[in-house]
């Protein structure tokens, strides 16, 4: 019983709608973190590290990201007035979509390293 | 009391279900857009008929793995999607695959009326490879496209060796996949070979033009003359041709 209080606590006090959007700008944080550091083919600096950098950001992005767009969405309907949930939808549908365009990315250097 | 109890009730598992109903659509209607944009779109104009018997075989040859990767994720696909039968090769040395990549030709030749060959390759000899075929087989090659520098010199010599059209660059330092990425996508939706290669060295030219500058050596360079294609043997093939 305590652990299905804490469960709710926590999925009641997470800010799922905010977490979705920081995690789609934490990517384009890093791909501006690699333009103006430079790296990337042809750079002359180490491409390993633009790949396994990139590929750590899409993973760990595309990952959290449906995560928290797919639990934020679910709790959001169970809980919150309409005109809340379709708002909050706003956020959730773009970053589940963003999330799975990370996590195919993802896919493709997974397949390919 | 009871009636109102009902409605939440009702209410309640309304809810429960398009809670686990929205993100499910939501999270599929994601997926299908995304394979839709990644491999449906490309491949749109691929045809669904018969492509006429014509098989295709590409050779990458021994570059950094990224530089392999990238050109498999681009041609591959157009490959398997408008020809009967393609062979792609990324070899790991100069003479890596030879035997196989011989072998694959020749059961291409055996099996189809014709067969292209890209070869997405720095300078390279695979000319002289292929002369080992009978010239019976040797007469069902048609298109050779070839991205290595100064191989253009070798445009005679394929189409005596049975090619019907063969396309290289002259330059020693000829910036070929520019070239390269549009014609591609010209060839196989089955723009005239003339048109298809007039139309991707002015496309190329125009994108070289935009960045030469940051390029080594500019002045002295004129990577666009470098880089420009030349064809030979029959201008008017078409890919649905045979």
């Amino acid at each position: 019983m305590r652990h299905k209080a804490l469960l709710h606590t926590i999925l009641r006090k997470t800010p799922w709608a905010l977490l979705s959007l920081l995690i789609q700008l934490s990517v384009v944080w890093a791909a501006y973190y690699l333009y103006t550091n430079d790296y990337g083919y042809n750079s002359g600096r180490s491409f390993s590290y633009f790949i396994s950098f990139s590929y750590f950001v899409l993973g760990a992005a595309g990952l959290l990201g449906i995560g928290c767009s797919l639990v934020g969405m679910s709790y959001s309907i169970l809980t919150e007035r309409w005109y809340k949930v379709l708002f909050k939808l706003l956020f959730y549908v773009p970053s589940l979509f963003l999330s799975v365009v990370w996590c195919y990315l993802w896919l493709v250097l997974r397949a390919w390293i | 009391m009871k009636k109102k109890n009902e409605g939440t009730t009702s209410s309640s598992i309304f809810r429960k279900v398009l809670a686990i109903a929205i993100p499910i659509l939501f999270f599929s209607a994601s997926l299908w857009l995304i394979a839709w944009i990644a491999d449906g779109l490309m491949l749109r104009n691929a045809k669904e008929m018969p492509k006429s018997k014509r098989a295709v075989l590409a050779i990458r040859d021994s570059v950094p793995s990224y530089e392999q990767f990238g050109t498999e994720i681009f041609t591959e696909p157009y490959l398997s999607a408008y020809y009967d039968e393609s062979y792609y090769f990324t070899q790991k040395g100069r003479n890596d695959q030879k035997e196989l990549i011989l072998e694959s030709l020749k059961r291409l030749t055996t099996n189809y009326d014709c067969v292209d060959i890209f070869i997405l390759a720095h300078t390279n000899p695979y000319l002289y490879w292929f002369e080992s075929l009978p010239q019976k087989l040797r007469q069902k090659i048609r298109l050779v496209y070839n991205t290595g520098c100064r191989n253009a010199n070798q445009g005679k010599r394929w189409l005596k060796l049975g090619a019907q059209a063969y396309i290289g660059h002259k330059g020693k330092t000829s910036l070929s996949p520019f070239f390269y990425v549009y014609f591609l996508r010209r060839w196989v939706s089955g723009h005239r070979l003339d048109l298809a290669v007039k139309e991707s060295n002015k496309i190329a030219r125009d994108e070289i033009n935009l960045f030469k500058d940051k390029l080594p050596d500019p002045g002295k360079m004129d990577y666009t003359e470098q880089t420009h294609a030349h064809l030979f043997g029959s201008p008017t093939l078409q890919i649905d041709e045979l």
